[in-house]
Order: C-alpha cells, then sequence, then structure tokens
C-alpha cells in the first residue's frame, strides 16, 4: 500500500455527520459487489437501491472521489464505506476495472487542460481596461478603509478616555455598531477584532485582572492597524501586506502570480475545522521537511459544501506551495500537489522555550499574527487544581484548551508517556489538535 | 511590570479620570526608549500608542512557567492486543449512534476474543458505562490497563476501577460511589461485601440502610441469614427491616420462611371435589390472626394493598401467602394449580387467596403460577405487573413465563397481551431456545392463518416486539431467522410499511451483529 489510512483520517473527509454514519454503515465487505486497490486508486462496486450498482473511485494521491450516485454530498457515503474498508484493510490488491482506470485517465487529462488555459493569452485592449477598473476599485476601497479607520481611531480614544469599567456596562450594540461600520467600510478583519473585544468584555470569569491587561493588548493592536494604515506608505512592502490583512483585505490565489513558492515534503501536523458566521473553515498546518518553512493552509466552505481533503494529518506530501505575502509569511495555498506518503521523523520544537522563542521572532516581524503551529516532539498533558496545562521534557507548562471529550482524549491516548502533540498557540493557549500514539496520529 | 500594571488601571477608569504620561527614556533600554519617543497629544492616544508597543512587547515575552508538580508516572503497560481496525469503525458508528444496542455484544465480543478497546476510545466507553449501570459488567473487562488506569482520575468513572480500591470506595465516597462501589464487591466477593455492610451498619442512615440492603439481592445466600435476621428483629427504620424480610424469603430454608409457610399450611384447608361438590379451598382463621403482635415479619411487609377495601384479616392472609412459594401447596395438597385455583374460587376469601398466590407467584418467579392465576387478574393490572417482573425476575424466568403465554391456542388472547407486554421488557440477548421458540411461534403462526387475520392485532402484536429485538436475538438462531421467517412475513409486512420497516431494521441489525463478529475473524485470517 502507498499509504496507510487510519478510518480516523477517512472520517476527517467527510462533508459531514451524517454522511459519516452512512459511510460506517456502507464499510462492510458484504455491501460490496467487487472491490479492490492498486498503487494509484481504490474501487468498487456498491449494491445501491438502483439496478446497478454504484461504481465508485477513489484516487489516493488527493484523495479524490468519484461515484455514479445521485448524491450531491462529496465525497459521498459510498466513497467514504469504501475508503473506510480500505483504511480497514479489507480489500484485496487488483488491477482496476473500466470505469475506474478510464475516470483517472480523464482526470490526468483534465490536469493537463487546465494548465492549458491557465497558459492562453489575452489581448493588451482587454489588459488595459481591466486594469483600469481594477485601480478604480482598489482607489475606492482604500479611501472606505482609511475613512472607517479615523472613525474607529476616534472610537477607541473614546474607550479608553471613558475607562474600561464603564464599557462592561455598555450594551452589546456598542460594540456590534462599530463592528457593522467596519464591515460596511470593507474592513472584515478589523471588524472581528472589534468583535472579539466584546466577547473579552463579557466573559466574567476567571481572568480578573488579566482580562483587563488582555483587553487592553488587544485594543493596542487594533490601534496599531489604524495607525499602520494611516502610514501605510511609509512601510516596507512585506509589512504592508501584513497591515491590509489585519485590516481585511483578501488576496485570491491567482492574483499571487509572484508570490514566494516553496516545493518540499510536507508534513501535516494538523487540521481544524470549526464554524464561523455560517462558513466552514479549516486550517491545515504544514511544517516543509527541508525547507523548515511552516505554513497554514486555509479552506472555507457553506454548511454542506466539502472541504478540500487533500490533507490527513499525520502524513506527508510533497506539494509546491505559494506563500501569502508578508513580513512573516505563513498563510499557503497549495500550487501543486504530488504524492503522498506516511510520516516518520516530526519536524517538532523540543520544548517550550524553543516554541516561544520562534514565537517571538515572527511575532516580531508580524505583530498581528493569531496562532502559531506548535509541535512539540514529547509532552504530556497533566492537570493541576482543575486546569488543564502541557507539560514539556524540561519541567515547564502552557496551558490547554479545548473541549472536555478532546482533553480526555487527549489524556486517555497519552496514558501520562510524553508523546508528540500537535497544537495550536494563540498566544495564551494551546489548543491540540492531533496527538501520536506509538507513531499512529489521532485527531482530536 | 509596573507600567503595565499602572496603563491598566488608568485603562479601567479611564484617562478622563486618571492622567497617563510616558515614562521617560532610560539608557540602554530599547522599550522605554521607544516609549518614550511616541510623543503625541492627549491622554487616551498615548495610552492607546502606549498600549500597542508594550502590549506586542509582552505578548513576545510570555515564558513558560515551570511545573510545581513532579512529572506523571507513566501508565503500565498494556498486555493485551486492540481490536481489529475494522472494529474500531464499528465501535465508532455505535458510541456515534448508529446501532447502539448492540454495544453490549461488542463489548462481549471484545472480552470473548480476549483484546481491549484502544485508547482514543475509553473516555467514550467510560461515559457510556456511566449513563447507562447495566452496560458497567461489560465494559470493565475490556478497559485493559490504560482504561483502569483512566478511570481512576475521575470520581465518576471510579465503578471501573479495580475490586481491591472497591473498599476504599465504600470508606470514602458520596452515597452513589459508595452503592455502586458495593454492588461492585458482592458481584466478585459476596461474603466481603456483606462483612463490609454489617460492620458499619450502626453508622449508616435510614435512608441509606435499605439502599445498601437492595446490593445483597445480588449472590444472595444463606450465608447472609443471620445478618438479615438481626436487621429484621432490632433495626429501628421499617424500611430497612422490610427489605431484610424481602431478601430472607428469598432464602431457602430461612427460619423467617420455614415460621411463616408453618403458619399458612395451618390456615388453608383444601377439600377435593367429588361428584356433586367443587373442590374448595377453604381458610381458617386462628383467633388471634390479625391481632397486633409486636414483632409480626408481616407488619413490614407493603403489597399495596387497599385495608379499607380488603378488610384487615385479608390484607394480614395475602402478606401471609405472599411469603410462601406458591409450589408448596401443590405438594401440601397433591393438587395441580390449575385445581387449586378453581378451588380458591369457591372460598369466601376468593379475593385474598388469589391475591395472595398471584403476589407469591411474582415474589418467587414462579412462571407457571402466575401464568395460572394470571386469568383471574385484571387487565388493568398487567401493566404493573410486568413492571415488577421487569425489576425483580431474571431474565430467563421472564423468558420461561412468555413461553408459557404463547403455548397453545390462547382462550382470550389476554395472556398473549401480556406477552407483548413482557417481549419489551427483555433486556438480555435472548436464550438460543428461546429466540427459536419464538421463530417457530411465528412461522406456525403465518402459516395457519390467512393475511387479513394475519394482520390482526394479537399477531402483528408479537411480531412487532420480536422484529424490534433483532439486537437480543440469539446470534446462533439469526441467519436462520431471518431466512425463514423474515422472507415470509416481509411479503405479507409489504402492505404495512410501518411493519415493513421493522423487517427491515431486523435484517439490518442482523447483518451488522454479522459483521461485528467477521471482523474479529477476518482478522486473524490477515
Amino acid at each position: 500500500m502507498p499509504i496507510s489510512w487510519t478510518s480516523e483520517q477517512v472520517i476527517a473527509q467527510a462533508p459531514d455527520e451524517s454522511s459519516v454514519k452512512a459511510g460506517r454503515g456502507l464499510a462492510s465487505p458484504a455491501k460490496w459487489v467487487s472491490s479492490g486497490y492498486d498503487d494509484r486508486a481504490v474501487w468498487g462496486e456498491c449494491k445501491g437501491s438502483g439496478k446497478l450498482p454504484y461504481q465508485v473511485s477513489i484516487e489516493l494521491a488527493e484523495p479524490a472521489f468519484k461515484c455514479s450516485c445521485p448524491s450531491r454530498k462529496f465525497p459521498c457515503k459510498h466513497g467514504l464505506g469504501l475508503f473506510l474498508l480500505y483504511a480497514a484493510a479489507q480489500l484485496k490488491e487488483g488491477s482496476a476495472p473500466d470505469f475506474c482506470a478510464e475516470w483517472l485517465a480523464k482526470r490526468s487529462a483534465t490536469e493537463e487542460r487546465k494548465n492549458e488555459k491557465a497558459a492562453a493569452e489575452t489581448t493588451p485592449e482587454e489588459d488595459a481596461k481591466r486594469e483600469k477598473a481594477r485601480l478604480k476599485r482598489v482607489a475606492d476601497r482604500e479611501a472606505k478603509v482609511a475613512a472607517g479607520l479615523a472613525e474607529l481611531e476616534l472610537w477607541l480614544g473614546d474607550l479608553v478616555r471613558q475607562g474600561l469599567a464603564t464599557a462592561q456596562n455598555q450594551p452589546t450594540e456598542y460594540w456590534e455598531k462599530t463592528a457593522k461600520r467596519l464591515i460596511d467600510a470593507q474592513s472584515p478583519n478589523a471588524a472581528r477584532l472589534v468583535r472579539n473585544l466584546s466577547s473579552l468584555v463579557y466573559r466574567k470569569d476567571k481572568y480578573g485582572e488579566r482580562l483587563a491587561g488582555k483587553l487592553l493588548e488587544q485594543i493596542g493592536r487594533l490601534y496599531l492597524v489604524c495607525e499602520s494604515w494611516r502610514r501605510l506608505a511609509e512601510l516596507p512592502e512585506a509589512v504592508r501586506a501584513d497591515v491590509k490583512t489585519a485590516v481585511g483585505f483578501t488576496v485570491k490565489e491567482d492574483e499571487l502570480t509572484a508570490a514566494e513558492t516553496i516545493e518540499d515534503v510536507w508534513q501535516v501536523h494538523g487540521i481544524r475545522v470549526y464554524e464561523e458566521e455560517k462558513l466552514r473553515v479549516q486550517r491545515i498546518w504544514l511544517a516543509g521537511e527541508t525547507s523548515g518553512r511552516r505554513a497554514l493552509v486555509l479552506n472555507f466552505a457553506f454548511r454542506n459544501q466539502p472541504l478540500d481533503v487533500g490533507f490527513t494529518a499525520g502524513t506527508r506530501i510533497r506539494a509546491a506551495l505559494a506563500f501569502y505575502p508578508g513580513n512573516f509569511p505563513q498563510r499557503a495555498f497549495v500550487k501543486e500537489r504530488f504524492e503522498a506518503a506516511n510520516l516518520d521523523a516530526l519536524a517538532a520544537f523540543d520544548d517550550f522555550d524553543a516554541l516561544l522563542g520562534d514565537y517571538a521572532a515572527a511575532l516580531a516581524k508580524n505583530v498581528w499574527l493569531e496562532t502559531f503551529p506548535a509541535m512539540i516532539r514529547r509532552a504530556v498533558p497533566v492537570r493541576r487544581g482543575a486546569a488543564w496545562f502541557l507539560r514539556d521534557e524540561t519541567g515547564k507548562l502552557l496551558p490547554l484548551e479545548a473541549d472536555e471529550a478532546a482533553l480526555w482524549k487527549l489524556d486517555a491516548v497519552c496514558g501520562d508517556r510524553p508523546t508528540a502533540i500537535f497544537s495550536e498557540w494563540d498566544g495564551e493557549t494551546l489548543r491540540p489538535l492531533t496527538v501520536w500514539s506509538d507513531g499512529k496520529p489521532i485527531r482530536l | 511590570m509596573k507600567l503595565w500594571q499602572q496603563m491598566i488601571s488608568t485603562a479601567i477608569v479611564g484617562t478622563e479620570r486618571q492622567k497617563f504620561e510616558l515614562p521617560p527614556p532610560a539608557d540602554g533600554d530599547a522599550v522605554a526608549n521607544l516609549l518614550g519617543a511616541l510623543a503625541a497629544a492627549g491622554d487616551e492616544t498615548r495610552l492607546l500608542k502606549a498600549a500597542a508597543v508594550l502590549g506586542s512587547y509582552l505578548r513576545s515575552g510570555i515564558a513558560a512557567a515551570p511545573d510545581a508538580g513532579a512529572a506523571p508516572e507513566p501508565a503500565g503497560d498494556e498486555t493485551r492486543a486492540s481490536i481489529p481496525p475494522l472494529s474500531e469503525n464499528h465501535l465508532a458508528a455505535m458510541l456515534a449512534g448508529h446501532h447502539s444496542r448492540v454495544l453490549r455484544e461488542f463489548f462481549e465480543l471484545v472480552a470473548e476474543n480476549g483484546r481491549v478497546l484502544p485508547p482514543p476510545f475509553l473516555p467514550a466507553a467510560l461515559d457510556e458505562g456511566t449513563s447507562k449501570s447495566e452496560l458497567r459488567p461489560f465494559i470493565v473487562p475490556i478497559l485493559g490497563a490504560r482504561g483502569r488506569w483512566l478511570a481512576g482520575r475521575r470520581d465518576d468513572w471510579s465503578w471501573a476501577v479495580a475490586a481491591e480500591n472497591q473498599t476504599e470506595k465504600w470508606e470514602t465516597g458520596a452515597r452513589a460511589e459508595r452503592l455502586a462501589a458495593l454492588a461492585a464487591l458482592r458481584r466478585e466477593d459476596p461474603a466481603a461485601a456483606r462483612e463490609l455492610l454489617a460492620a458499619g451498619w450502626s453508622a449508616e442512615s435510614a435512608k441509606d440502610r435499605a439502599a445498601f440492603l437492595e446490593v445483597l439481592k445480588t449472590n444472595l445466600d444463606a450465608a447472609d441469614g443471620e445478618f438479615l435476621e438481626r436487621v429484621r428483629q432490632t433495626d429501628k427504620s421499617a424500611d430497612a427491616r422490610r427489605a431484610a424480610v424481602n431478601l430472607l424469603l428469598k432464602i431457602p430454608g430461612s427460619p423467617l420462611r420455614e415460621t411463616l409457610a408453618a403458619e399458612a399450611a395451618a390456615l388453608l384447608v383444601y377439600k377435593p371435589g367429588g361428584f356433586l361438590s367443587k373442590a374448595k379451598l377453604e381458610v381458617v382463621f386462628p383467633a388471634d390472626f390479625d391481632r397486633d403482635a409486636k414483632g409480626d415479619p408481616l407488619a413490614d411487609v407493603e403489597l399495596f394493598l387497599n385495608e379499607r377495601e380488603l378488610g384487615k384479616k385479608a390484607v394480614r392472609l395475602v402478606k401471609l401467602l405472599h411469603a410462601v412459594p406458591p409450589r408448596f401447596w401443590e405438594e401440601r395438597f397433591g393438587a395441580p394449580r390449575e385445581t387449586l385455583v378453581e378451588a380458591a374460587k369457591n372460598t369466601d376469601w376468593k379475593n385474598a387467596v388469589l391475591t395472595g398466590f398471584r403476589a407469591a407467584a411474582l415474589n418467587f418467579a414462579d412462571a407457571e403460577w402466575l401464568a395460572a392465576v394470571l386469568p383471574e387478574s385484571g387487565q388493568n393490572d398487567y401493566y404493573t405487573l410486568s413492571n415488577q417482573i421487569e425489576r425483580d425476575w431474571r431474565h430467563s424466568q421472564i423468558e420461561n413465563l412468555i413461553e408459557i403465554l404463547l403455548d397453545g391456542e390462547p382462550k382470550t388472547g389476554l395472556d398473549r397481551n401480556f406477552a407483548v407486554l413482557l417481549f419489551n421488557r427483555l433486556k438480555e440477548r435472548w436464550s438460543d431456545e428461546f429466540s427459536l421458540k419464538i421463530s417457530n411461534f411465528l412461522e406456525r403462526e403465518s402459516q395457519v392463518r390467512d393475511f387479513k387475520e394475519f394482520i390482526g392485532k394479537e399477531f402483528i402484536g408479537i411480531a412487532l416486539p420480536v422484529l424490534n429485538s433483532g439486537h437480543l436475538f440469539a446470534v446462533g438462531q439469526l441467519a436462520d431467522f431471518e431466512l425463514r421467517v423474515l422472507a415470509r412475513l416481509a411479503g405479507h409486512l409489504d402492505k404495512l410499511p410501518g411493519y415493513a420497516r421493522s423487517a427491515e431494521d431486523f435484517a439490518a441489525v442482523a447483518a451488522f451483529r454479522r459483521e461485528l463478529r467477521a471482523a474479529f475473524r477476518n482478522e486473524e485470517k490477515l
């Protein structure tokens, strides 16, 4: 087998819970008329409600799915069921039947056509017209942003003049109105930062004085967005890109023609999927084996649409990643991907000092950096009082933050034996995403 | 940092109440110099700028705190192998609610194969046992070293820790924990559990004493007699005395049971029927039968009888009969139960005697006797009866009762209604014999009746609970039932979508159960 998939990894590909359930129902050899796999693909024919069995093919490299069933879910339950069987080593090696071989051939052809299309040229007149329109759009937006941020600056001034104690007694609209005005001013990320402030204010919890400090720190960072925008022209190009990201400018992948591209074998350390404003967000954390670079690939999807399923925690994949510009380029997109393989030696931090050292260096380059990948080679979860911490080999602690089920799962898998654990570090807490048990990755 | 603290307190009250000045630049202090260079008009702007600088500075300087505690001791090695990968899928599916009724069987399979649950599933399995105590005996054996280690980390999982720790739990735990610990110990070492309970008896509250006694129901035997007798005679709590009496009655040969049987024997007189007379069962009360004697064990028995309606004498009669195994009467009078039930109808105390027989049949889980007195009960009592049976009878005893109720042609259909109620009370896997009998019964019934009659209430009434028991059907009979009966039923049930779905569910559960087993078998082959 070219790559060993665990059922956890397969489940991670599912578009939703009901697909997982249905897929598991089909992960039984009895449900399949025929099935098999080779180096490149897995195939099978599944008895369905129709006369003919559904023909399912999975290309393993990405993985990509194809099924003859009418389901709009992707991958569908048949694909998941077959993949689960494959992961459980329930299939026999063989040679691909026609329906699978044809699909694979078509896929290769499509890839080529895509590349050709990208190379096609347009006329100079069209280009000039487009460019003019684009410049106008850019100028319009920048004017809006400048006005919005100027207003925000005044609001922040009012906030600290009247005091945080006063702000705590403000109704939610006080914050929400400001956030909405920033949305209108096409500064969605600044709006998000304002919303974060309000969620901190109403979090009447254990932090007490620390909460006020945290609030002040974020107010400072938000203020820095305003001030940086005012002096954008004076800043180096890479920092300008960070400021724009902090405001909420997005760059489309195809606009990144000049992006820094790194081809490497990337270790997939952790994947987190969560919902934000009706969008499903998938964060994939990668670490380059030769380059030593760390990368964050983001995918977005509306509720039931599929997310990119090409990455699986605990595997490695040779790929070319293009990085979004910035002074500390972390976010990237996948330009091209090649074969996947199993992971053996993890690229990891030895202890928290090493992690925090790199984190500080990254912050020095981009103060708006929100999350940082924390792959620790040997660590163990511990409870001190009611709180959970991760303990490194030097006996230091950093707080863990996750739902109870994930924390207990982590505890059960570790058994108080130090093991490799990947988390997202947000400057305050670690959110564990993957734990390795006897070399086997387990998603939390 | 002093400046940061100062900034926080200024920010809290606001710069309109508290002025804010930047510190002067200091030699060699890059941060102070940077702050000093932030010339700005207005307190709030100065504070915002300083917050931007110092906030980022502090954030990048976060350090991990040294752990005041020691490094944890690694958990012990796992000696047994984990379940096959395909079984992990099955387990994940069941924990997510897919065929979750088969979980218990899955746990049994894991144990039969000498395997343990893999660590990632342990918290969910322990949670399952915490919320469904009936699953616990099946989870404990497959937790493995890691699972037992994990269970010791949370109070609500403490039911799963090793037996040697149960004594400690009993001594230090809260009420629910103590109950669980006593129950666990009673399963493994009945005498030790009794002695533990007896040792601290007088220190327990009245409410707890009665509840703890209930635990002795498991593995009850003659060795418990002395302790229970002491409780019965001396305990101040009526609840505790009642629990002791109930247990003592279940111990064959216990002095209490003998005494009450002797008293009852002196009371009933059987007159066999003759040419012209019907058989009769007469009651001869001694003069002081309903006296309020001190220490009357029956005073502590509670059968929820209406004394105002029945009268004091009758109530004590019912209680006394309930304390005597009904078979005692067949032996004593040399007559079968049907005859005795008929004879009981010909007495002035008909109601009391029949109610007493029924209570005795329930109390001693005597299926034959219960079936014999059932026609004398109102159908309104069925629900209460089946509740009590579910609580007090063993699984095989309920199976036995259902078989008797379904046997032969029903006279009224009423006993079938009762059987249907009982089907839904079966919680354990059916025995091979029972599964076979039921499938034969369904097949026979579906053959002899034409369709119109076939969907008649009483038949469907039985077919449905059977179809809904796919998870309980004996493994050995499963394939056979599917082939023979289900195929036959399917043809009819198609016309009734609701029932067709039940048949489909049965087939789906059966297929899933086969897969559970195949996953373990296939792994051996690979």
